[in-house]
């Protein structure tokens, strides 16, 4: 989606990050004082959801740069990392939550390579393995094109040896990435989905064919790679069009790249539904069997999500017995039946991860 | 505004002309029209007098029907002046009934729709204390003239309480096809209004998966309709429709709790100890509870369930 409406922070230097990004826009930003101003511009629309994806932000983080994922409770989490380096997203996939997280959402671009810079020297200093990630709250390379920050990030992560960045997206936006000196600490991870989410639910994303050969050319190039099936949407015939995506996978890339592929079923705040009834009138997301999960998100009826991950699970195994697969937000039940364990000591996935990471990442194993 | 009291033949009032009628018909008037006998007209009709001679009623529609059901061929009437408008007339319908009783909610919405002809929303509201009795903010005052633009029978099932207004106005946002076959369906059950709305969500949430508009529904999942047909008591169709639509939007969830309420009751466990599965099964949590009204009550329920641990079936629900 192109931008169409620039706002920049009046207080905000004109550095090489700003300016590099503004030149690339093609728009002259509107210099506020009050973050107020994009917010009143954002919610005098009708659908504010579609302006925000038009009007971007540039500011900076007045929060905390990294901070740790906001898991759930009863449901197991993998202690992510965050990097918070925007918000919002020019794509728009209907089951995004990020429609009903804000209010009103707003795409926000957090400029400072040099505040980020020395957060992450002090979470490099740490006797501890990092997992970090920016794709929480947007997708993570939405302005690699436009933007300084992924290079940046790329390289400042390739200096240590105690975290790995996590680069999640549905773009295939790896051109300024694919030739830096990654030195292995950099994961290029996508979302994926059966064309036909993609093409019915994905708006404004590549193919999954696209993201494949992405995947395959960053894998060229020494890169690590993850997978994400989340959201699987269950679906008439949707056992035979995931397990072909899987088939698929490994038509483009060898497992032995791969460090992690995770699965998580849709579940969705009870808000985001009417979001969706709204916005996107055709998707009939929402009309699965969803019951409400205890922590009051709504989820698809257990027995379905057991179903779809164990034909899922035997598809990957089949093709990839060694990559480490873990559940995006699931009970100990559904661990149990499907990959026949439990990670339920306290931060156990998260160790379980750390220790993927350092091994095909290469970071110091005596950390974890 | 108005003349005196005057009395007129009934015959020359125009009593098909229901322009100023707010209220529906009563279907029964026998007691008003024995009150009339007993005790004589207490509030006299207002009409308004044309100018072929006839009048019109604004007020008192059921009690001229009383008086023609005792014979009576004479009415003492208030009569409006010769030169009011039928603005005003409305506005006195509106207002003698809205400040002698609360105005039911299809008076409201007969009143709304007439006056919408004058008045635009704004002007509903800032007249509506003075008219209705109760101040009505500009949204309802929309709502109500959705719900009042909808086909007949809506009115009449608002009015008998077999639809809410909250199903009435998720209904006013569909075809005329989908709100005809839900008010059908609305005509032959009873239902609280969460549940009528629970209904309408399940049928059009199936429908939207299904890909089918919701009045091929039952035909294109090849379901008989309970509706159709003599069914029994009319609590009992509810239910039994309300089962059917569950089931037709949660396939696997209905098939699931129905199998292990099959297995609980295969156990046999006594009436007095009862075995309830998680909610939606989401948790893995049972719960097991019996209720005693002595110690040999609680030893005898106590050996109910040390037998029940050999019961493989018992073993496979709380395994499985
Ligand atoms: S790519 Fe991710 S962040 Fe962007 S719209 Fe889709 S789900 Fe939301």
């Amino acid at each position: 989606m192109k931008i169409e409406t620039l706002f920049m922070d009046n207080l905000l230097p004109l550095d090489d990050e700003t300016e590099y990004l503004i030149s690339r826009i093609h728009l002259k930003p509107q210099k506020i004082h009050d973050s107020g101003e994009v917010y009143d511009f954002i919610n005098q629309a009708d659908d504010p959801v579609s302006l925000a994806k038009k009007t971007l932000y540039i500011t900076q983080n007045k929060g905390a740069v990294i901070r740790n994922c906001p898991g759930t409770c009863h449901y197991t989490c993998c202690d992510y990392t965050i990097l918070h380096t925007g918000t919002f997203c020019t794509m728009d996939c209907a089951y995004c939550i990020l429609q009903a997280y804000f209010h009103p959402p707003v795409l926000q671009y957090f400029a400072g390579l040099d505040q980020i810079g020395q957060e992450l020297q002090a979470v490099f200093r740490q006797n501890k393995i990092f997992r970090i990630g920016t794709g929480e709250y947007t997708d993570s390379l939405i302005w690699e094109k436009v933007s300084l920050m992924p290079e940046f990030l790329v390289k400042t992560f390739a200096g240590q040896k105690n975290s790995v960045l996590e680069l999640k997206t549905k773009t295939v936006n790896i051109e300024s990435l694919i030739s830096l000196d990654h030195n292995e600490k950099t994961i290029m991870a996508w979302s994926l989905n059966t064309p036909e989410i993609i093409r019915s639910q994905e708006k404004g994303t590549a193919s999954l064919t696209a993201r494949l050969e992405a995947a395959k050319q960053a894998e060229s190039k020494g890169y690590r790679l993850a997978f994400h099936f989340d959201p699987i949407v269950i679906y008439p015939g949707c056992e035979d069009q995931y397990k072909k995506v899987i088939q698929k996978i490994f038509e483009y890339v060898r497992p032995e790249t791969i460090v992690w592929i995770s699965l998580g079923t849709f579940r969705f705040m009870p808000g985001l539904k009417a979001v969706i009834e709204k916005r996107f009138p055709e998707s009939t997301l929402c009309y699965g069997e969803f019951i409400q999960g205890l922590d009051n998100k709504m989820r698809y009826f257990k027995p379905l999500r057991i179903h779809i991950y164990k034909e899922m699970i035997a598809g990957l195994k089949a093709y990839a017995p060694d990559v480490f697969l873990y559940f995006c937000m699931e009970d100990e039940e559904v661990w149990e039946k499907c990959l026949g364990f439990f990670p339920g000591k306290e931060r156990e996935l998260g160790r379980l991860l750390d220790q993927c990471a350092a091994g095909r990442c290469n970071l110091n194993r005596a950390l974890i | 505004m108005f003349d005196t009291l005057r009395e007129i033949h009934i015959s020359d009032i125009d009593i098909r002309d229901e322009r100023y009628r707010i209220s529906p018909e009563s279907e029964n008037i026998s007691f008003l029209s024995h009150s009339i006998k007993k005790m004589g007209l207490m509030n006299p009709p207002v009409v308004r007098p044309m100018d072929d001679g006839k009048f019109i009623l604004i007020s008192g529609f059921n009690r001229i029907k009383a008086l023609q059901q005792n014979n009576e061929s004479k009415v003492r009437v208030r009569s409006t002046d010769t030169h009011i408008d039928d603005y005003h007339c409305l506005l006195f319908a509106v207002a003698t009934l809205a400040f002698k009783r609360p105005l039911t909610q299809v008076e409201l919405i007969i009143s709304i729709k007439r006056l919408s002809r004058y008045l635009d929303r704004e002007d509903m509201t800032k007249i509506s204390s003075a008219v209705f009795n109760t101040q009505l903010a500009q949204e309802f005052i929309d709502d109500l003239m959705n719900i009042g633009s909808l086909p007949s029978p809506a009115l009449k099932l608002i009015h008998t309480g077999q639809l809410s207004l909250k199903s009435a106005k998720k209904l006013v946002r569909l075809d005329l096809d989908a709100i005809s076959f839900f008010l059908d369906i609305f005509s032959k059950i009873r239902a609280s209004a969460s549940v009528q709305l629970e209904l309408i969500q399940n049928i059009l949430e199936t429908s939207l998966r299904e890909g089918v508009h919701p009045k091929s529904l039952f035909q294109e999942l090849n379901l008989p309709n309970p509706l159709d047909g003599e069914t029994v008591d009319m609590a009992i169709r509810t239910h039994h429709f309300r089962t059917l639509v569950f089931e037709q939007r949660y396939p696997v969830l209905s098939r699931t709790r129905q199998a292990v309420q099959d297995k609980i009751a295969s156990v046999k466990l006594p009436g007095t100890i009862k075995l309830i599965p998680p909610e939606n099964f989401e948790s893995r949590k049972y719960s097991i509870s019996f209720t005693v009204k002595n110690h040999e009550e609680f030893e005898k329920n106590i050996q109910h369930l040390t037998d029940a641990l050999e019961n493989m079936t018992l073993r496979e629900i709380l395994d499985s």
